[in-house]
């Protein structure tokens, strides 16, 4: 799980900007929502044009370069803060698996220009290149000793040199020892970080005569969409019709079917977008990501016993959706976080929507409330020890939370 | 789930043929009682200590008995809540400017604001 994150001189971030996911508070209740100490299900408050957005961009610029992800307009244009154009962006990533800590820091000069990355396990350096010093990168992870460790030529061009810790990861051959394993972890991890926003919704909701290939795919039932729906607060009916031998999914009304993404209103679609998401992250984990060890794909035990070691996790471990309900109705927000719950998942969602800010949800350690300098649990406001029959939703609206 | 209504009486031995009539009187809905278990000063004290505290918490963290009584419930599921207390006059922190006090801050069965 990501326990904390910083950033500086990306996007509004001039200064140095920290978000920490540990908590030491013990509350009673919703234990669920906090794992070994690091908050697995967390929602951010903040005024319009705090940075909530940039945020989660600036937590998946990590995507960038680790992945082969296609790198978005965001990120292409004014990447660096406006008053420092001609510095760098940090950031370190600070991960914990099991009882393993991972520090992942680097600066770039661009979305594509790395300048510099350390790679830290349990606090020693096992992968470091500084490019402003030269391309020889450092290695210190058992299998590595064979690996060409000038990274200069061939590997990228000079304006997006190759990743060290992304050449590790796709070119070694790890031998199987515990600091390995957790190398592979973070890799992993990184590969199915989700971030879900109002683009992807917007994209779900075009590509219309896909929806019903992925709803009913996989040997899905329509049932299970429209239970979802149902206990969103959408009250309907669902069938399935062919035109021109395409499966659509339909409103029923006995009689009559009307087609439901042209007629779905916009809270249905955007729910939709988020039935999607949950199906992706119930079964899409990126199991055709190449094993580190050989470069061939996984399959049967090899698998599962990749799945067991947590190298593969079998759920996205990692979801930040940007104003997630921004469509919905406070009941059918508030299912949406119970959901998340219950998956084994560490969400961070944004929302202006104070009506899910309860301690009978989440906890006052899991409500983070946002500023343009800096981002703070709910309870480090107040000198009161709060508790579960505070309504916190009501000291926020009264400014309680302002700093 | 249907509309339900909270009574909140004083002790745990109330008057339950008063409350019993009024409830089918003036109410179809589903009630439910909890007791609260001491007088109402001191209620009133806990709650202008700190203006950010729900009362239907406050009755459920009370006693295991409440606790019980509320657990399928949460904190926007009651839409009134009715407080059936005595005067006790004679009760060591009684107070008529603390019962002025609430008698404001419970003119409303549908919302508690915070209490000033």
């Amino acid at each position: 799980m990501l326990c904390k994150f910083e950033v500086k001189n990306f996007k509004n971030f001039g200064e140095p900007f920290v978000f920490d996911l540990l908590s030491t508070k013990n509350y009673e209740f919703n234990p669920e929502c906090v794992q070994n100490g690091v908050v697995a299900n967390s929602i951010i408050y903040g005024p319009n044009a705090c940075g909530k957005t940039n945020l989660g961009h600036a937590v998946f610029d990590i995507r960038t370069h680790l992945t082969d992800d296609k790198i978005t307009e965001h990120y292409e244009t004014d990447y660096l803060h406006a008053a420092q154009r001609e510095g760098s962006a940090k950031f370190v990533y600070t991960f914990q698996f099991g009882e393993d800590e991972v520090e992942y820091a680097y600066e770039k000069a661009s979305v594509r220009k790395l300048l510099s990355e350390v790679l830290k396990i349990n606090g020693k350096t096992v992968i470091s290149l500084d490019r402003r010093e030269g391309s020889v990168a450092e290695f210190d992870l058992d299998g590595t000793e064979t690996l060409n460790r000038d990274l200069g030529s061939g590997l990228g061009d000079e304006n997006s040199p190759l990743s060290a810790v992304k050449y590790v990861a796709n070119s070694t051959v790890l031998t199987a020892t515990p600091e390995n394993s957790v190398f592979r972890k973070f890799v992993a991890f990184v590969k199915n970080m989700e971030h879900f926003t109002t683009e992807t919704a917007r994209a779900v909701q075009a590509a219309a005569g896909t929806v019903a290939d992925i709803i009913l795919g996989g040997g899905r039932k329509l049932a299970g969409f429209e239970t979802f729906l149902h206990q969103a607060g959408v009250a309907c009916s669902l069938s399935v019709v062919e035109v021109s031998g395409e499966k659509q999914i339909a409103f029923d009304f006995g009689d009559s079917q009307l087609d439901f993404v042209t007629n779905a209103s916009t809270g249905t679609l955007s729910l939709t977008a988020q039935y999607i998401q949950l199906i992706t992250l119930r079964l899409q984990c990126d199991f055709s990501a190449r094993s580190e060890t050989n470069g061939v794909e996984v399959v049967g035990d090899a698998r599962k016993q990749a799945e067991d070691m947590g190298w593969f996790p079998r759920v996205r471990p990692f979801l930040f959706i940007d104003e997630f309900d921004a469509f919905y109705h406070h009941a059918a927000a508030r299912y949406m976080v119970e959901t998340l719950k219950k998956l084994d998942c560490q969400s961070i969602l944004t929302t202006h929507n104070t009506s899910i800010m309860s301690n009978d949800l989440l906890r006052p350690d899991c409500y983070f409330i946002m500023s343009a300098t800096d981002i703070k649990p709910a309870y480090a406001f107040t000198d009161k020890e709060l508790r579960k029959a505070h309504n916190i939703e009501k000291m926020y609206r009264a400014g309680v939370f302002n700093g | 789930m249907a509309e339900s209504i909270l009574f909140v009486v004083e002790g745990v031995n109330p008057e339950k043929h008063v409350l019993s009539s009024i409830g089918k009187q003036f109410f179809e809905n589903k009630l439910i009682q909890v007791a609260y278990e001491t007088e109402v000063y001191q209620l009133g004290k806990l709650l202008s200590a700190d203006p950010y505290l729900d009362l239907f918490e406050v009755l459920k963290e009370r006693s295991e008995k409440n606790r019980q009584l509320l657990e399928e419930f949460n904190r926007d599921d009651f839409s009134q809540i009715y407080l059936f207390f005595d005067y006790d006059g004679q009760a060591a922190n009684a107070s008529d400017t603390a019962l002025d006090a609430m008698l404001v801050h419970f003119a409303n069965e549908t919302e508690s604001e915070s209490y000033t």
